[in-house]
């Protein structure tokens, strides 16, 4: 037990590190090898370890999950802090709430099952550099995910980059070279947007409270708290910091019309990028937004809101009007990314309680079923050589099991109840009757037409008669293949079916943001329905984005029972 | 003795040593004896360069005369000197080893252009500012053109030897304006304003902008710069990395310390000159960041693209300056070490690429390297980046540094102009960073990086990750240290210099 207790302490940092770690190791073992004459280990020593080592890590994140993290604790928790350099305001902070646990368990699980997937490489001779590149990937974006100091997050943020180059540029397909100009373009003007709001916020945080901080936490303890979220920023310059974390929210996301690389590297990535892409790559511009953008610039976000919500549905419609006409099954889902990541915005821009958690909700989902269609689509790929639509049809009689896991999740992205997307999308739309309604209706018009263009690719892949001669002969999935798409089935059905686990933890923190950014808020300081200090615990914002709502009701009413 | 005097003995015994027994004629001796002679010879310069780190770490004396006394930011000037030529000292031997011209004659130079850099940094007078600018720079020139087997090494130092020629002018004449206001030489006339008499104001407002712009158009800065990436281009690698790093950092340097000195009360009169310096700073340095990277988008050629980036670089050091009574020098010291082990990371990779027969000229001609060597195609990237400031390397740090003091400052149309010059500079390494991923021509593979290349390559790969990640607190470390040491020098700079 003292040992357990002891590496509570520094749980999140194992996570983080554990991964970069191993794939230090591994290049070590492998000098040292060289060194000393001895043969070189086989391409199956490398994948037993290195999924090992993505195992222990997702053993370490459930541990987290049911060990360590308290559901009936508000906002940041698990909270450890090194210092890195203070004139910077830069401190090696993790911490984890309830949103970002959602996240890093479905990123957690999903790394050893992309190793696992890739097969292939048993024969290549750089099967050891792919499993370095995935590694440095995986740790790049828990770091992200989990980091609570902004340049912390930023660091982490970039260092998908160069990975992501890397896997994209050696192993991709055709047009890989274009794409991963492409996907480092946009992501550059990304990372250009956080610095410019880091740079303001260390000036603003330097200038007010006596030194720079870029800490959501204080990691000094005791009564000097200084964080950035006791940093006062008037409405002009939350705009500012509100565009520049909106520029690179858009361009991960990623939002339309900075939307363009995605499709491109879809296209040209291998199976196991496309998952890290429509999971945890998303997942950390949905955390950069909810974690730092938000509770920063509370009045800006408020204001932007109506027109964040109709970019968002926007996107959705495009997206989904641009996939039905995609003659190839990666582009098609990238297009479905796209066009869901739009409908998260949606989610996002309500500001309530049920709209954020929806958008949470959907992105983890989403990311999870579109996960197991990229698989697929690399499963079809490596049996038929091709992931043109047209080259398929009638599948489900040679690939019975490879059709159910299909409609499994191509049901739960179109939103049908007991699967983990209705659940998503159920919880947005409720979020946006309350503050969009017009636009809700918009938003259901627009899930329409992202359904038809599922129901046809389910319809011209598995359905109707084997008219290819090619087809005729496909193996079904196999074992290992088959356990792949269950591990990722089964939380889609869990979610769908009883998503309680999830909302417990998921509900209290978007609580806290919202708590945060009616503390934070300027405007709402000078209004007079505002009460006085100290009058009540809850301030009258969340109780006003909470009021009539039923779903969030029951978020508190959740939350109690959980005390 | 004064160590600055050190590097200049050495020139001297090298020439005496290679009148007195080194062959005459490369041509007729051989690689093997080429490069045998270029170590021995090198060896008095790396001698002569141990003998000012020694001096410089165990004697205390700081005061070695009127002319060039040590304070500390001459100090850490210095250091990087001695720091940097070593590594150009090593990838010096490549060339020889390759027979392209006889050593003696360029470790020679060096170590002459050395002296010359040292004295122009550690000097508080100007006319030995000027004298330390030519020693410096004409062997620098010279060692341009040694590779007169190419034409564009003799194209390039033609070209250096106009910008440095116009420099020289513009600079001499600015402290003799100088001279002519106050009646003094040294640089605390630049603050003495109570010298100056109402009648020659104008002399000293004229010789000031005289000396900056001489001062800037030696360092580069754009629209001073199309010199710079002709030089990258024909020049050999190690010429190259003692430009961009010794040279460079010489003139940089000596700016903190003018601007440190001036503008007087006189001139931060509202709509004086003085008070328009950073201004005028704001506008170069931005020219040279969106020109030098945006040039560096368009590169076919992998030197000139490098060449350029070096420009886009001299840009950031510039917005550095901005601030330099605040963050500004501070940020600009870290920036010359990161971009310096940056560049000279690079050239060595150049250098290890381009002395086979495969040569390396283009940027498709990196195709296959990831798969060849992915060692040093990983070094290679790690400095492309570190060039590009992405967090995690040295480069993000300096950038950060200067980019936050323009914030404090209240520059922030230059703090824009600066990110967006970040995300050309990481759009141009891009393309270096792809070709190398891209599978290989069959044209032959590139060879294994000598001794020498591999010794600079790991150095600056040492350097550019460990300060871009390790912590800074306090002197717990050699990244604190730094820190501290840094701090130390500007605050030097900020005790009035004795009026002689």
């Amino acid at each position: 037990m003292d040992l357990l207790d002891s590496l509570e302490g520094f749980l999140l940092t194992a996570i983080v590190a554990l991964p970069a770690a191993t794939a230090a190791a591994m290049v070590v073992l492998t000098l040292a090898l060289q060194i000393v004459g001895a043969p070189r280990l086989p391409n199956s020593a490398w994948r037993g370890l290195s999924v090992a080592s993505t195992v222990l890590v997702f053993a370490a994140s459930v541990y987290l999950v049911i060990e360590v993290f308290d559901v009936e604790q508000l906002g940041l928790q698990v909270v450890e802090s090194i210092s890195w350099s203070p004139a910077l305001g830069a401190t090696l902070s993790f911490g984890i709430d309830g949103i970002s646990l959602c996240f890093l368990l479905s990123t957690t699980a999903l790394v050893p099952l992309a190793l696992l997937s890739a097969r292939e490489e048993e024969a290549a001779d750089d099967v050891m550099a792919r499993i370095l590149v995935t590694l440095t990937l995986e740790s790049a974006l828990l770091g992200s995910l989990v980091a609570t100091n902004l340049l912390v997050f930023i660091f982490f943020w970039a260092a998908t980059f160069v990975p992501i180059l890397l896997w994209l540029g050696r192993w991709g397909g055709v047009g890989s070279a274009r794409a991963a100009s492409r996907i480092w373009a946009t992501e550059s003007i990304g990372l250009a947007g956080l610095l410019f709001a880091m740079f303001i916020l260390h000036e603003m945080s330097f200038s007010q409270l006596g030194a720079p901080t870029l800490d959501l936490i204080s990691p000094i303890s005791g009564n000097d708290p200084r964080t950035l979220l006791d940093v006062r920023l008037e409405v002009e310059e939350q705009w500012t910091i509100f565009f520049a974390f909106a520029l690179a929210l858009a361009t991960r996301l990623p939002i339309v019309p900075m939307h363009f690389w995605l499709p491109a590297a879809h296209a040209a990535a291998p199976a196991g990028l496309s998952i890290f892409l429509a999971t945890g790559f998303i997942q950390t511009a949905a955390m950069g937004w909810m974690r730092f953008a938000l509770p920063l610039a509370p009045d800006a976000a408020e204001a932007a809101g109506p027109a964040l919500s109709v970019l968002g549905i926007f996107a959705l419609g495009y997206a989904s009007l641009i996939a039905l006409v995609q003659k190839e099954l990666n582009r098609l889902l990238a297009y479905s990314s796209v066009g869901y990541a739009g409908f998260s915005l949606f989610g996002m821009s309500t500001l309530n309680v049920q709209g954020l958690t929806g958008s949470v909700l959907q992105l983890l989902t989403h990311g999870l079923a579109t996960a197991g269609l990229f698989l697929l689509t690399g499963f079809l790929a490596q049996r038929r050589g091709t992931t043109e639509v047209a080259a398929f049809g009638g599948l489900a009689k040679p690939m019975p099991v490879c059709a159910f896991f299909f409609g499994v999740m191509v049901l739960s992205l179109m939103g049908l109840p007991v699967l983990g997307g209705f659940v998503g999308d159920l919880f947005v739309l409720l979020g946006s009757l309350e503050t969009r309604r017009t636009l809700s209706v918009f938003a259901l018009l627009a899930m329409v037409v992202a359904a038809s263009y599922l129901l046809w690719v389910q319809r011209r892949l598995f359905l109707g008669p084997v008219d290819e001669p090619a087809n005729r002969g496909l193996i079904d999935l196999d074992r290992l293949e088959r356990g792949i798409l269950l591990a990722i089935t089964l939380p889609i059905i869990a979610i769908g079916v009883y998503p309680n686990p999830v909302l417990r933890r998921v509900e209290p923190a978007v609580l806290e943001l919202l708590y945060q950014m009616e503390r934070r808020s300027v405007v709402s300081e000078e209004s007079p329905e505002r009460g006085a200090p100290g009058e009540s615990e809850v301030p009258s914002g969340v109780a006003r984005r909470s009021r009539g709502a039923a779903g969030a009701t029951l978020a508190v009413a959740r939350i109690g029972e959980g005390r | 003795m004064n160590p600055v005097w050190l590097p200049a003995i050495g020139a001297l015994l090298v020439l005496a040593f290679d009148l007195t027994g080194a062959p005459r004629n490369a041509a007729e001796t051989g690689a093997r004896s080429t490069a045998l002679s270029g170590i021995r010879l090198g060896s008095v310069a790396a001698l002569a360069l141990a003998g000012v780190a020694i001096t410089l770490g165990f004697d205390d004396r700081r005061f070695y005369g009127s002319l060039l006394e040590l304070d500390t930011f001459g100090i850490f000037g210095l250091g990087y000197v001695v720091l940097a030529a070593g590594m150009v000292l090593s990838l010096s031997l490549t060339h020889f080893g390759m027979a392209r011209s006889r050593p003696a004659e360029p470790i020679a130079l060096l170590l002459f252009a050395w002296t010359g850099s040292m004295c122009a940094l550690v000097t508080d007078h100007m006319l030995v500012m000027v004298i330390a600018f030519e020693v410096a720079w004409l062997p620098m020139i010279a060692l341009v053109a040694i590779d007169s087997r190419r034409l564009s090494s003799s194209e390039s130092s033609l070209k250096a030897f106009f910008a440095h020629a116009f420099a020289s002018l513009v600079l001499a004449h600015g402290v003799a304006f100088l001279y002519g206001a106050t009646g003094r030489l040294d640089f605390s006339a630049l603050a003495g304003a109570d010298l100056v008499m109402a009648s020659t104001s104008l002399f000293y407002s004229v010789g000031l902008t005289l000396v900056l712009v001489g001062l800037i158009a030696r360092a580069a800065i754009a629209p001073f710069h199309p010199w710079s990436p002709d030089v990258h281009e024909g020049a050999p690698s190690f010429v190259t990395t003692h430009v961009s790093t010794i040279a460079q950092a010489t003139t940089f340097l000596v700016l903190v310390r003018v601007l440190h000195a001036a503008p007087g009360p006189l001139l931060a009169e509202p709509g004086s000159i003085g008070a328009r310096i950073p201004e005028l700073l704001t506008i170069l340095g931005a020219v040279a960041l969106v020109w030098g990277h945006a040039m560096a988008l368009i590169q076919v050629g992998l030197r000139r693209l490098v060449g350029w980036l070096v420009v886009g670089q001299i840009g950031f050091l510039t917005l550095a300056l901005v601030e330099v009574q605040g963050d500004g020098a501070r940020a600009l010291l870290l920036g010359l070490i990161a971009s310096g082990v940056s560049i000279a990371g690079v050239m060595a990779t150049l250098s290890s690429l381009s002395h086979h027969e495969r040569a390396c000229e283009h940027v498709g001609d990196l195709a296959g390297m990831m798969q060849e060597s992915p060692v040093r195609a990983g070094l290679f990237g790690l400095f492309l980046l570190s060039l590009g400031g992405l967090p995690g390397t040295i480069g993000f740090l300096a950038r950060f540094r200067t980019l936050a003091s323009l914030e404090h400052g209240g520059h922030r149309v230059a703090l824009l102009i600066g990110l967006g010059a970040t995300v050309l500079a990481l759009m141009a390494i891009s393309r270096p960073l792809l070709a190398m991923l891209r599978p290989s021509d069959g044209s032959g593979g590139a060879s294994r990086a000598l001794s020498n290349e591999q010794f600079v390559l790991a150095i600056c790969a040492v350097i550019v990750v460990y300060f871009g990640v390790m912590p800074i607190v306090g002197e717990t470390n050699m990244a604190g240290q730094l820190s501290v040491w840094i701090d130390r020098a500007i605050e030097s700079l900020r005790v009035a210099p004795p009026i002689r």
